[in-house]
């Protein structure tokens, strides 16, 4: 076994992107049980496992995958009918394989007994396996958008590397750089062109390496995302409620830690969608809306963060039963009541220990409330907000930093430092002129200008120096921003840098640029948002 | 020493032959599809092809038949998990030279891969 043991990584991670897969072609395939494709593909996904587990000699894995393959193998044949049963059986096959792999990769080999699953599928397949009416499968005209044909192309990685040794390689990679600039100092003191030569060499390489070690880490958003519609269909059907769950952004890239980090928030928050927003279907027909709710989870690339946003069209928070709540557990006083608004109320979700859920059901039992998603979002340097509408639904906003991310940037020169501006944030570069007022015209309109110099350095010499203009926009408001000039255009990986000191609340990060130097990463909305207080 | 194209949908099942094989071979490609195969092998022109059977895109036996189509002398050996054998004649029908059923073992694909090499090149 020793020999295969090299591949059982392999093996595991393989797996999980095919159970992955596996449930959302199943998801789509409960909503089109005759779509050929779909079938087919299904089929295939539960032959590889199959094949991959049998070679490995994890008989416990080739036996269910063999039954399930066998099932739909008769399905695609045509001599067995999709059944709603069928179909349930499948998902709790799948779900075995996927206990059995997570045995694996813990290295427990849990007693856990097939039978009673290879009965039930079984039987599934014998009560109307002869008399099936419906046997014919069309085939597909065009696959539908939830199809999974684009998942190919979405694929996390084709080679698989332990995070860890990507975060060794990232920490030695700085270890390397902050070295070589010592080294750097050095060689700047003796005049050997030789040595300097070699030096501007190894930087370029460095720079390289960095870049390319960072870019490894990053994922689709798909690696969380294909995980959720299974968790809304269950959960939906446990509360017995109606869902069209659509996801959308999942090919936008961000740093698989910060995805592994969101992996339980998202799942909390559509949780909670379900549960608390959207009503049942009778409820949901009363008042006039479609039986069918809607949740809908959104990845969007802003500027240097990446927005995250579920929504849903079901009852909305309710506000009164938020604020009986804070009350009884004494996060307001009775006589604070009156003057307490709808969203004061609404911000008592986001306190520990606040739960509107009265039993500790098998629902929302785990005693986790949304503070527990601000405070993973926050200790990512990010933002969670969420809004209501009473009737129309609620929206649960995470904005995460692309921490570790690559973004192109303009490197500017402001009184000699080199900082970078993020490419996202300029909309045009103007040369200044003479003009050394507040404003500029641009397309026949008087833009403020801030002049960074003097935000960030507290300093406005006045030797006169090349000094442009960088157009920005806030809020459908345009800004400009002195600089002294533009130095050069780069891809730069984005360091993060401590919040707490109060100096940087400009900078969203940090970065090293090509010639070893670093250069802060100006935060271009929080210099606009004062800017627009002045 | 033969150049090999390995053809698996399975990243995990390409890493395993491909280990295997460069034991004696040199592997000149790997595909992903039925496709790719055809494609790689049009432009490669390996000594042997292992190729899956049920693969997305293109299936193995339609890209075994475009293979032997565009050359006669191909030399391919069609893989598939257990379970399957029934189309094993299908297979072979399609042009393959050879049938190795997953789980497979190492020698035994060594095995096969040098007898179809020989035999063909009587």
């Amino acid at each position: 076994m020793s020999e295969l043991d090299q591949y059982r990584e392999i093996f595991i991670n393989e797996s999980r992107e095919i159970i992955g897969s596996l449930n959302k072609v199943m998801l789509s395939i409960e909503k089109e049980p005759k779509n050929s494709d779909l079938v087919n593909e299904c089929f295939r996904y539960m032959h590889n496992i199959k094949g991959m587990s049998a070679t490995m000699g994890f008989e416990k894995i080739t036996k269910v995958s063999h039954e399930l393959e066998s099932v739909m193998d008769l399905v695609r044949k045509g001599s067995h009918p999709l059944t709603p049963e069928i179909i349930n059986a499948l998902f709790k096959g799948i779900d075995m394989i996927d206990t059995l792999v997570c045995g694996l990769e813990k290295r427990i080999d849990g007693n856990v007994s097939l039978e009673p699953l290879l009965a039930e599928i079984k039987e599934c397949t014998n009560k109307d396996g002869a008399a099936c009416e419906d046997k014919t499968i069309l085939p597909s005209s065009g696959r539908k958008e939830n199809s999974t044909g684009k998942d190919e192309l979405v694929k996390p990685a084709s080679l698989r590397i332990d995070l860890k040794v990507l975060d060794e390689l990232i920490n030695l990679t700085g270890e390397m750089i902050i070295s070589k600039n010592r080294l750097q100092d050095l060689i700047s003191k003796s005049d050997d062109a030789e040595l300097s030569n070699s030096l501007y060499n190894t930087n370029k390489i460095m720079s390289e390496l960095e870049n390319t070690i960072l870019k490894t880490r990053i994922v689709p958003a798909d690696y969380i995302f294909s995980r959720y519609p299974r968790l809304v269909r269950d959960t939906m059907r446990t509360q017995k409620k109606e869902v069209n769950f659509i996801v959308e952004g999942s090919d936008i890239g961000l740093d698989r830690g910060i995805l592994d980090e969101l992996y339980e928030p998202l799942i909390h928050i559509l949780r909670n969608c379900v549960y608390h927003g959207i009503e049942t279907p009778e409820k949901r027909k009363a008042g006039g809306k479609e039986p069918v709710g809607t949740i809908r989870l959104t990845a969007k690339k802003l500027e240097n963060h990446v927005l995250i946003e579920v929504t849903d069209d079901g009852a909305g928070l309710d506000a009164e039963n938020i604020k009986k709540t804070a009350l009884k557990r004494g996060l307001i006083k009775e006589e604070e009541l009156p003057g307490l608004t709808d969203k004061q109320a609404y911000a008592f979700l986001t306190k520990p220990g606040f739960s509107t859920v009265e039993q500790a059901d098998s629902t929302s039992g785990r005693g986790v409330g949304l503070d527990v998603v601000k405070t993973k979002v926050e200790s990512l340097n990010g933002i969670f907000t969420m809004s209501t509408e009473p009737n129309k639904g609620s929206r649960f906003e995470i904005k995460v930093p692309l921490t570790l991310a690559i973004i192109q940037a303009l490197i500017v020169d402001i009184h000699g430092e080199a900082y970078a501006l993020p490419f996202s944030a300029v909309k045009e570069v103007l040369s200044a002129g003479d003009n050394t007022n507040g404003s500029i015209e641009y397309r026949g309109k008087a833009v403020p200008v801030i002049k960074l110099k003097k935000l960030l350095l507290s300093t406005e010499d006045e030797v006169k120096r090349d000094r442009e203009i960088i157009i920005t926009e806030y809020h459908g408001k345009l800004f400009g921003l002195e600089i002294n000039k533009i130095k050069t255009q780069h891809e730069i990986v984005v360091k993060p840098i401590n919040n707490n000191l109060k100096t940087l609340k400009y900078f969203s990060g940090a970065t090293i640029l090509s010639d070893g130097q670093v250069a802060l990463i100006l935060d271009v909305n929080t210099i606009l948002e004062e800017g627009d207080v002045k | 020493m033969s150049k090999i194209l390995v053809v698996d949908d399975s990243s995990f099942m390409r890493l395993m032959l491909k280990d295997i094989l460069r034991a004696k071979h040199e592997i000149a490609d790997e595909g992903t599809n039925g496709q790719e195969a055809v494609e790689k092998y049009k432009k490669l022109k390996p000594d042997l092809v292992t190729i899956d059977m049920i693969m997305p895109v293109q299936n193995g036996i339609d890209a075994v038949k475009e293979i032997v189509k565009f050359d006669p002398a191909a030399k391919v050996i069609m893989v598939s998990a257990m379970g399957q054998e029934l189309l094993v004649e299908e297979a072979m029908q399609s042009g393959a030279k050879a049938f190795i059923v997953k789980p497979f073992q190492g020698e035994k694909v060594l095995e096969t891969v040098d007898r179809v090499l020989k035999e063909t090149k009587k």
